[in-house]
């Protein structure tokens, strides 16, 4: 069974084309970068398996097709806005126990002690790159099919990002897959099975990392903008 | 999948904070008021029932107001709608923490009015007979209870029913994002609010006629069976609200962006 | 260990290992630390490192023992053939880069030993000061 299959898949917003004629099919075990410009469409995307954004088409997340069964199997990179300021790490990780079923808590406890996070702390109190050590431990401690990781390490700085990349290796579950955006290649390049370039509403490379370095011997960065060079020519 | 008393118990847990936050704001109130009047040498046993009767109601409509807020952002917030449990239930029970909070405020405030009532028990008696006839003439006939719980009721209902209103209209020109280019979006959102509005106050209206009926028959001690079937009106128009309200959550309304 | 990204990464963890089985860092018949932790060491993907590896245990450098982890080959020999690969694969640089400078081969073989003796030179020197 694929991690992933999207057939078909087309978003609009305000009569605005997102997203169209998007097919992806994703094995499990890997991990695949999710590249593209900025408003090219990779959070549409992701909210778009996650159920949040409501396209047409047919995505099957494990086998799960409705967006109910479908939230069982994914774990999103939420950024916690559902909750008050002034609450404690603790209380948020409570909320996961109590409302994700697949919620693993001694996971949970040594990621938060790999990432240093401190439960008495509270959610306004934290920087940017620990609230998002904080998203990604959270995260990575329910037991699923499909990671969705978005964008997890604009602006922050360079030891959290590699504080969370291990994190990324280390508790990645061996069967899983995870999917995570990006901008910049070259800071994940070394962690990537696969690549795939959302470009032009839709899904337009998919390749593997080491495929690219082997047969094109090219750096991963090179040919993601290789990509785009001469690209003002829209179709 | 999440289970729905988990769920409820997320839901509910920080709602029932902030009621409490206005609970203690509420109590401050009356003891500052009272202190001021004990500064001032007017001070009696009934002075908290009083001061409270002053403040009780703006509790319960800031109460109202916070509650209707929280149940729209808890449908627009990613954090929740990314769990997995169907969306009639998820709909249900964001409803449901916020009858539960509002009916918990409520009767709050009834402990809060037995506690100064019975405090300034004497006072009272003595300076209105008038209100102590009033109980003793109604208090053991089935009407006057009959006529209570009806009154408690149609005030749940209401609310349900104003909550339930401000999701549809909310929910309406959320989905219309789905369907329209932005500039057309806004203009069918007026229509939409003023049609709902006005639906509404057609709703209102009736209410008013409902609740004023009702008075007429607790003061005439009459019947009040007819009330039961305009509750069961007002029911019938939250089931259809829920139902509405749930297709077009499942269908269209997506959570703000992170 | 920093990956130069325009080369497969699986084939730069396996000169990685032949390179610390030759300064002796890996000795004959020692364990390598499990796939998610050399992952993790390497900071790269598990299913590079586990390519990596496969082919290591394919050409004979590695030996898996089920059950008890990956094993550098005791087989003299085989890490014998090994170093002379890699010794070649280094010279082969050098030579296509010289030979490519329009130099014969005897100018190659003298420039060659003039280099070592200034090598030599110099490292005496920098032992002297």
């Amino acid at each position: 069974m694929t991690a992933l299959t999207i057939k078909d898949l087309r978003y609009k917003h305000n009569q605005h084309l997102i997203l169209h004629d998007v097919q992806l099919e994703l094995a499990p075990g890997k991990i695949i970068g999710l590249l593209g410009e900025n408003g090219a469409g990779k959070t549409t995307l992701m909210r778009l398996i996650t159920g949040s954004a409501k396209g047409k088409g047919t995505i099957e997340v494990n086998g799960a097709t409705t967006a109910v069964t479908r939230k069982q199997q994914v774990s999103f990179t939420d950024h916690l806005n559902g909750f008050n300021s002034g609450i404690k790490l603790q209380q948020i990780v409570k909320f996961y126990q109590s409302v994700y079923p697949d919620f693993n808590s001694d996971r949970y406890q040594e990621l938060s002690t790999f990432l240093n996070l401190d439960g008495q702390q509270k959610l306004a109190a934290l920087s940017k790159g620990t609230r998002e050590k904080l998203i990604i431990a959270l995260t990575l401690s329910r037991q699923v099919a499909l990671y969705l990781l978005d964008e997890p390490f604009s602006g922050i700085d360079s030891m959290s990002r590699k504080k969370i990349i291990n994190s990324i290796i280390k508790w990645t579950p061996d069967n899983a897959t995870l999917l995570i955006s990006d901008h910049y290649v070259t800071e994940i390049a070394p962690i990537l099975d696969e690549i795939v370039v959302v470009k032009d509403q839709t899904v337009s490379v998919h390749k593997g990392a080491d495929e690219i370095r082997d047969q094109q011997g090219m750096e991963l960065e090179d040919y993601y903008e290789s990509l785009y060079a001469g690209g003002d020519t829209h179709d | 999948m999440t289970s729905s008393w988990s769920l409820f118990k997320a839901f509910s847990w920080p709602r029932f904070m902030r009621m409490n936050l206005l609970l203690g704001l509420e109590l401050l109130a009356v003891v500052v008021t009272s202190l001021w009047t004990a500064i001032k040498g007017n001070f009696t046993t009934a002075t908290l029932f009083y001061n409270l009767c002053a403040w009780a109601m703006l509790p319960l409509l800031v109460g109202f107001v916070m509650l209707a807020v929280n149940n729209e952002k808890t449908v627009r917030a990613t954090t929740y709608r990314l769990l997995p449990i169907s969306d009639w239930k998820f709909y249900t029970l964001n409803l449901t923490a916020s009858l539960v909070n509002m009916i918990y405020l409520w009767l709050m405030q009834a402990i809060l009015f037995a506690l100064t009532l019975t405090l300034g028990w004497s006072t009272l008696t003595t300076g209105f007979n008038m209100s102590a006839m009033f109980f003793n003439q109604f208090s053991l006939s089935s009407g006057f209870w009959q006529a209570i719980a009806g009154a408690f009721l149609v005030i749940i209902l209401a609310m349900v029913l104003v909550w339930s209103t401000i999701s549809l209209i909310h929910f309406a020109t959320n989905a219309t994002a789905g369907f329209l280019p932005r500039f057309r979006q806004q203009f069918v959102n007026v229509i939409i609010t003023i049609v709902v509005i006005y639906i509404a106050f057609r709703v209102a209206s009736a209410l008013i006629g409902m609740v004023s009926y009702l008075s007429s028959q607790l003061v005439n001690q009459g019947n009040v069976s007819s009330v039961w079937t305009s509750i069961l009106v007002m029911l019938a128009v939250i089931l259809v609200e829920g139902v509405i309200n749930t297709l077009v959550l499942q269908k269209w309304v997506e959570p703000t962006l992170n | 260990m920093k990956f130069d990204d325009k080369v497969p990464i699986y084939y730069q963890i396996k000169q990685h290992v032949y390179h610390e089985m030759m300064t002796g860092a890996l000795q004959p018949g020692a364990k390598l630390p499990a796939v998610r932790q050399l992952a993790l060491d390497l900071t790269v993907n598990v299913n590079t490192v586990q390519r990596a590896l496969s082919e290591l245990i394919a050409e004979g450098t590695l030996v898996s023992q089920r059950g008890k982890g990956n094993f550098v080959t005791s087989d003299q020999e085989l890490i014998a053939r090994l170093k002379e690969t890699l010794i070649m694969t280094q010279l082969a640089v050098a030579y296509d880069q010289l030979h490519g400078l329009n130099m014969s081969d005897d100018e190659i073989i003298t420039s060659m030993q003039r280099y070592i003796k200034q090598r030599e030179v110099q490292t005496d020197d920098s032992i002297n000061d």
